[in-house]
């Protein structure tokens, strides 16, 4: 893995939610696989291709009916062999009242390097789990 | 993407949750990348190469400390570009009592075929989501 595809697929993957935080639904559309899956943070099914631009109009409409969004990623760890990159991080988020929440995720990343343009063709999001459920019956 | 292939990387996801189920953490590690890494469903930080035999000891033992534990993996989607392999799928589980425990978890697996076969190189595990946060105002 050279220094430059490290960078060219990191500017991807933070493209991707900085089209979310510009409510840039097509941009960030353009920047995935029409493949590409999606285990969202709160949507319990995969997201397919059938269903994408669905999901993206749904995602940007919760996300326009709350406050002001921050999104921090940090903590990545990136993999590259031939024309995969494989990028795990970690992300903290939080919207300001109304129906303020916030969390703390866990991200990989599966991107696929096609017509020289890294792609995403795969997100599973969740949030951070708190341990290991006490075994004391 | 043949039959085979395909068939090949399910065989060998299942036989690293069915190597959990036998309690044998060297059939597992057999066939993880040292340099694997891992989203656990309970741990939050990252398993990386140099905690990853610590990890698997630690989720072995946390099991073993429970009742008989049965899974059910299904729903796989699997694509395949060279020596990459990517897999989502769902896995059910339940620890039977005295210390009894269920759930159902989203699971992401990327694989790299490698002379000796199919070999994990990131899993990605998460505790199914309950949906969109509430809008209330």
């Amino acid at each position: 893995m050279t220094t430059n595809e490290r960078e060219e697929v990191l500017r991807t993957v933070k493209a991707v939610w900085e089209r979310f935080l510009d409510r840039d639904p097509q941009g960030m559309l353009a920047l995935l696989d029409e493949h590409c899956t999606v285990w969202d943070t709160f949507q319990p099914q995969l997201v397919a291709k059938q269903t994408i631009a669905d999901y993206v109009a749904r995602d940007f409409a919760q996300s326009a009916a709350r406050g002001t969004l921050s999104h921090t990623m940090e903590d990545f760890v990136v993999g590259i062999w031939g024309d995969t990159a494989l990028v795990r991080f970690t992300t903290r988020f939080s919207y300001a009242p109304p129906n303020a929440i916030s969390r703390r995720g866990r991200t990989t990343v599966v991107l696929r390097r096609t017509d020289d343009a890294w792609r995403l063709v795969h997100v599973h999001e969740g949030e951070r789990p708190s341990g290991v459920p006490p075994v004391d019956a | 993407m043949s039959k085979d292939d395909r068939a090949a990387v399910q065989e060998t996801i299942e036989a690293v949750w069915d190597c959990f189920l036998k309690r044998d953490p060297e059939g597992m590690l057999e066939r993880i990348r040292p340099d694997c890494t891992i989203w656990d469903v309970f741990q939050p930080d990252l398993v990386r190469r140099d905690t990853l035999e610590r990890y698997v000891a630690k989720d072995f033992a946390q099991s073993q400390a429970r009742g008989k534990l049965t899974h059910r993996l299904y729903d796989f989607v699997i694509d395949l570009w060279g020596d990459t392999a990517l897999a989502r799928f769902w896995i059910d589980y339940e620890y039977q009592p005295p210390r009894a425990h269920r759930g159902r978890i989203r699971i992401t697996v990327v694989l790299r075929r490698f002379p000796e076969g199919w070999r994990f190189v990131h899993v990605h595990e998460g505790q199914v989501p309950s949906g969109v946060p509430p809008i209330t105002s």
